[in-house]
């Protein structure tokens, strides 16, 4: 194999695939990355038996070829490189030689062969969608997703697709965020998985505002092709969770009585002042609606107390709730909108956050003591 | 191997066929016999069947592995992705709770290929309390289409909490594993020590040192077979902190080897002081009826029409001897001082320190 590419693009290439290679590993080739000259491209491949990340990225291939390397050695030496052009060559016994002016470099790799194979799909069932769409889906649900081990199934994001419309569902058990888009789907693609959290990381870094995604799945495993306009293009193909998805409908209340219409930079800035004066015994705020008011109070004993008043359209009867703020804060913050609007039943019951669009997000209140 | 190949006589063995033939398999195995390495034989028979692509079929249903096909033959060599091994590791011979927690991860997962996937913990007794308790949710209900099969020598040793949230099922049969040529002329050669002194300090720690020098001995070939095996050896060219870690990994499975073979040789010794203890039932009724408590006059009875055949080791003449000069209530505390000795070694006392003391209290 021997080629020559810029630094940037092999950084580009680098920087997408490294971060899936684990530090604790059992097998070595594990740790390299996977080298394939063709054509006018070079593809980066690098996994961690999960989830598998390749990066095809502009390049002068002199020889066609494939070899694998230590990555975090290679992107440590390119990234330092003080030329901007590179030359690569392996020879026969996988030692990768590195020019670039001055300096030169020769790092011993293992045989391509070793490297897991790419899994492949043999089912067709895809889906094409903007980029953009599934950023602002993803964005809007990953910060909902359990880190408990005991209940593994939260650990990830539920995508459904079916009826016209693909849903992103996230819970730990005490809130609930869905978001669900329209998009032609094709009846032989319908279908339901669920996806890692950790491949849900890498698609929140990978993904872009413009270009487009190829989304496939099969019964074990998903795939995201993530194309932009220059046409390099990244796959990422995913191990899913194993087990069934808790029936999230039935906590999403059917009828709110109160719809309160609030400007979220201000709802949020006041709540996280207000979070400043809780404690861990005191984790929660509570918010009184009064007369075309809102009253956020923090009080913790230990710490302090804190009130902020927002002026609000609301024309119901008083009503006091408890949030953790945390748990307000995290989809106030993965929003863009201006507007956002809270439904509530009464204090016992959940609240429910909407904005003017498919987001929906359901969180249980504290009790007030 | 196939369970064709395997003792068809085994009552457990036929259990586990027929639940494969009726499609009823349990999610959690827990496996106890005498030694690992026939259970592990097992286990990765289970994991063949359920993973094979030609399998014996019975009813539909597959009963048996073919040990032909490229799943069986990846098995064989520890390669199959969808077959997860969780041993003992960490230099004090322990399972951590790390290697339980990365176990849940992958098994929550789906499969890589296949439709099953199998997680097999070899030595289960050496699941410390922390791990097992992160692990009893999963296996209580492991999901769909996992086999979750646990391996131990020692049932008794395996916490409550995890054996009840398993099908057991025994391989062993109550008797000693048959003794390998160095293990005999060892054992010979100690109890014919044993046989000769009587209470001198002398001969205690001329005693103390054969059994240390056989420790030794275990040690050295183990270290040899061990660094032989290591990835050291191959990827000698290896990024310095990879070296590192398979530096470590190697003194920790070194030494969690040299422990499982402590307990062994110390377990051999045990069988010995049986024979011994039923000796001393036989041999001395007189004595032994002033001497023991009622309770155990039913036990005398048993004992006094005891054929040779329920010694372990008939074969050794010195038996006999040191079995005239005791007692059978000595014997019995023999029996607990060694049971006591294996304790303090699981935990994690000076092994020097342990060995002298267990051997000077014997009564011999």
């Amino acid at each position: 194999m021997n080629l020559t590419i810029s630094k940037e693009q092999i950084i580009n290439g680098l920087q997408a695939v490294q971060n899936v290679v684990s530090t604790r590993t059992t097998l070595p080739i594990l740790s390299n990355v996977l080298l394939r000259a063709e054509g006018d491209r070079l593809e980066l491949t690098a996994t961690d038996l999960d989830v598998t990340i390749a990066c095809s990225v502009e390049a002068k291939v002199k020889k066609p070829g494939a070899s694998t390397v230590p990555v975090k050695r290679l992107f440590g030496i390119v990234r330092e490189l003080s030329n901007s052009e590179i030359d690569l060559e392996v020879d026969d016994k996988n030692a990768c030689s590195i020019r670039s002016g001055p300096s030169f470099y020769k790092i011993n790799g293992l045989s391509a062969d070793e490297f897991p194979p790419m899994p492949k799909f043999i089912e067709d069932k895809k889906i094409v969608l903007s980029q953009e769409t599934i950023r602002g889906m993803v964005k809007k649900t990953s910060f909902a997703i359990s880190t408990d081990e005991s209940r593994y199934v939260l650990n990830g994001i539920f995508i459904s697709l079916k009826d016209h419309k693909m849903t992103m569902v996230a819970t730990d058990g005490r809130r609930l965020a869905l978001v669900d888009e329209e998009i032609d789907i094709e009846e032989k693609s319908h279908g339901e998985f669920i996806v890692p959290a950790k491949t849900v990381n890498e698609l929140n870094r990978l993904l872009q505002d413009k270009g487009e995604v190829e989304l496939r799945y099969a019964e074990n495993q998903a795939s995201f092709k993530l194309k932009d306009e220059k046409g390099s293009s990244i796959l990422i193909v995913t191990k899913l969770i194993e087990g069934s998805y808790p029936n999230y409908r039935q906590v999403i209340p059917a009828e709110t009585k109160e719809r309160v219409p609030l400007v979220r930079e201000e709802f949020l800035h006041a709540l996280r002042r207000a979070e400043i004066m809780t404690s861990e015994k005191s984790n929660s705020v509570k918010l009184s609606f009064g007369k075309n008011k809102l009253e956020i109070t923090a009080n913790s004993p230990e710490v302090g107390e804190a009130k902020e008043s927002l002026a609000v359209n609301y024309k119901g009867p008083e009503m006091a709730i408890a949030f953790n703020p945390k748990y307000m804060i995290d989809p106030l913050n993965a929003l863009t909108n201006d507007e956002v609007f809270i439904e509530l039943i009464d204090e016992l019951s959940p609240g429910v956050l909407k904005i003017n669009g498919p987001f929906l997000y359901v969180v249980m209140p504290m009790r007030l003591s | 191997m196939a369970f064709k190949d395997l003792s068809a006589t085994q009552q457990s063995l036929q259990l586990l066929q027929r639940s494969l033939e009726r499609g009823r398999l349990a999610h959690g195995y827990l496996f106890s016999g005498n030694e690992l390495e026939s259970l592990e034989t097992i286990a990765r028979t289970l994991a063949k069947t359920l993973n094979c692509q030609e399998p014996v079929r019975k009813n539909g249903l597959a009963v048996d592995c073919c040990d032909r096909c490229l799943a069986c033959q990846r098995i064989e060599r520890w390669n199959h992705p969808d077959l997860h091994w969780v041993r003992p590791e960490s230099k004090s011979r322990i399972i951590t709770v790390a290697q339980m927690r990365e176990l849940m991860r992958v098994i929550q997962l789906k499969p890589n290929e296949s439709r099953f996937k199998v997680a097999v913990i070899v030595a289960v007794d050496r699941l410390r309390p922390e791990g097992a308790n992160a692990f009893l949710k999963t296996l209580e209900e492991p999901p769909a289409d996992s086999v979750l099969v646990l391996l131990t020598t020692e049932p008794q040793r395996v916490l409550e909490t995890i054996v009840s949230r398993c099908s057991r099922l025994s391989f062993g049969n109550g008797s000693p594993r048959p003794l390998d040529a160095a293990q005999r002329e060892w054992l010979g050669d100690f109890s014919e020590l044993a046989s000769q002194e009587r209470k001198s300090l002398m001969g205690r720690y001329c005693l103390l040192d054969t059994l240390l020098r056989r420790l030794a001995a275990l040690r050295t070939s183990i270290e040899e077979s061990l660094s032989a095996r290591s990835p050291l050896q191959q990827h000698q060219d290896a990024e310095k902190n990879l070296l590192d870690r398979w530096e470590e990994e190697l003194t920790a499975s070194i030494e969690a080897e040299y422990r499982r073979h402590r307990a062994e040789l110390l377990g051999v010794l045990h069988w010995w002081l049986r024979d011994v203890w039923l000796r001393t039932l036989r041999q001395k009724p007189n004595i032994s009826d002033r001497a023991t408590s009622p309770a155990d006059k039913p036990l005398l009875a048993i004992a006094a029409g005891l054929e040779a055949s329920l010694l372990s080791f008939p074969e050794l003449a010195a038996t006999g001897r040191v079995a005239q000069r005791i007692s059978p209530i000595e014997a019995l505390e023999n029996l607990q001082i060694l049971d006591q000795l294996q304790r303090w070694l699981g935990g994690n006392v000076q092994e020097a320190l342990a060995l002298e003391v267990g051997l000077l209290k014997l009564h011999l």
